[in-house]
């Protein structure tokens, strides 16, 4: 089963962050909501252990969504989480799933796979964002096999 | 639609095979993992990992194109088959020593932990993701040979810092891996710096390039003594 972590940014996009972990989870994926509401997080669960569980499955999954909402999102775990992700080198895992080009820092416009939504209808996106999660999951799933070298030369 | 110049165009082509090296060079953790070597020129029976692909020739003539993610996403999977093939190796190693697991895993970790150390120098770990959140948080509560660096978010085993490589659903793996780089040898020609080799060239189709991406390496498990695999009951 394809296993989704969701992060967001800015106040506004945990609201699409929470109705698109309802859509993908009946599309029967499996899904991680990262925010200290979701009902995914472990009841009673400190701050340091809802952290590294969130830590976990962003290593653990299999595509990692992030929905940007704000041009400066407010909350410092977003920083900590983008901090995290490009530490371990996820970035070929995730999506951006934004409002607009304008939520997308200028100098990671070419490092970061992203889609837009129409801020007043952001599930109208969701089934396009879920043809590109499994597009990805498909191209990431296919490791390239060793095979002997032609003798001869560099 | 914008179209470039000829210069421009192979200026792009240049670009794009930097890109694609410059991200397989920074991402690679193979040297992290194991001791690499250049190859002499003479030498033969080598493997290598790498693919051919069509891309569209209109990446390079429109300059409204960016490609750069698709060219990171080649090196980025380049990377990870790079590893995967290591570890079906190292678990196909029958002269790797495979210890049987305590009903303690933390308990387990520490004494072939500490077994192993006092040999050889722990260098890298390889580690099961399911344990990730007990080893943070309830670990360096139920050890004090066991820490959390709050500021890197690293683990700290008995005053060390091994770098740890999590298993994920694309490199699933049950067991921890103790590593010393001496327990293999990774060679590479030309040389190890130069290792990967890509081009764009034309191809049989007019809207197409053919984008090869290559790297030739010999593995080889030298002194399996200075890596060990401690498995799980679960």
């Amino acid at each position: 089963m394809v296993q989704v972590a969701i992060g967001y940014g800015g106040t506004p996009a945990e609201q699409v962050a929470t109705k698109l972990r309802s859509y993908l989870k009946d599309e029967d994926l499996e899904v991680f909501l990262a925010s200290p509401h979701s009902h995914d997080m472990p009841q009673g669960a400190s701050d340091q252990e809802q952290w590294q569980l969130i830590q976990k499955k962003f290593l653990e999954c299999n595509i990692i969504v992030y929905v940007c909402h704000d041009e400066t999102p407010d909350r410092s775990a977003v920083k900590a989480e983008m901090t995290f992700i490009k530490k371990h080198n996820l970035f070929n895992k995730m999506i951006i799933f934004s409002k607009s080009d304008s939520c997308i820092p200028q100098k990671a416009k070419k490092i970061w796979r992203s889609m837009h939504f129409a801020p007043e209808k952001p599930e109208e996106s969701f089934s396009r964002l879920l043809n590109e999660i499994f597009r990805q999951h498909i191209r990431l799933s296919a490791p390239i096999q060793a095979a002997p070298a032609p003798t001869g030369g560099a | 639609m914008t179209e470039g110049t000829a210069d421009n165009e192979q200026e792009k082509i240049k670009q794009a095979i930097d890109l694609l090296k410059e991200t397989y060079y920074d991402s690679s953790e193979i040297a992290k993992i194991i001791n690499t070597r250049n190859a002499g020129a003479e030498e033969e029976d080598f493997l290598q990992l790498g693919s051919k692909f069509y891309i569209p020739k209109e990446w390079f003539t429109r300059n409204d194109i960016i490609y750069d993610i698709a060219i990171r996403q080649f090196a980025e999977n380049l990377v990870m088959s790079e590893t995967k093939y290591l570890l079906s190796r190292v678990f196909g190693c029958t002269e790797i020593q495979t210890v049987a697991a305590e009903p303690d895993v933390l308990k387990g970790f520490l004494k072939n932990y500490k077994s192993f150390s006092e040999r050889y120098k722990i260098q890298a770990i390889f580690a099961p993701i399911d344990l990730y959140v007990k080893m943070h948080v309830d670990w360096p509560v139920a050890s004090a040979d066991v820490k959390l660096d709050f500021r890197s978010g690293e683990l700290i085993v008995y005053d060390e810092k091994p770098k740890f490589f999590w298993s994920n659903n694309y490199t699933p793996f049950s067991q921890f891996i103790f590593v010393n780089k001496g327990f293999g040898q990774w060679a590479t020609k030309p040389d190890f710096d130069n290792r990967l080799s890509v081009s764009i060239t034309p191809s049989d189709k007019e809207d197409k390039l053919t984008l090869l991406f290559l790297t030739k390496f010999k593995f080889e498990i030298t002194n399996p003594d200075k890596i060990r695999i401690l498995s799980r009951n679960e």
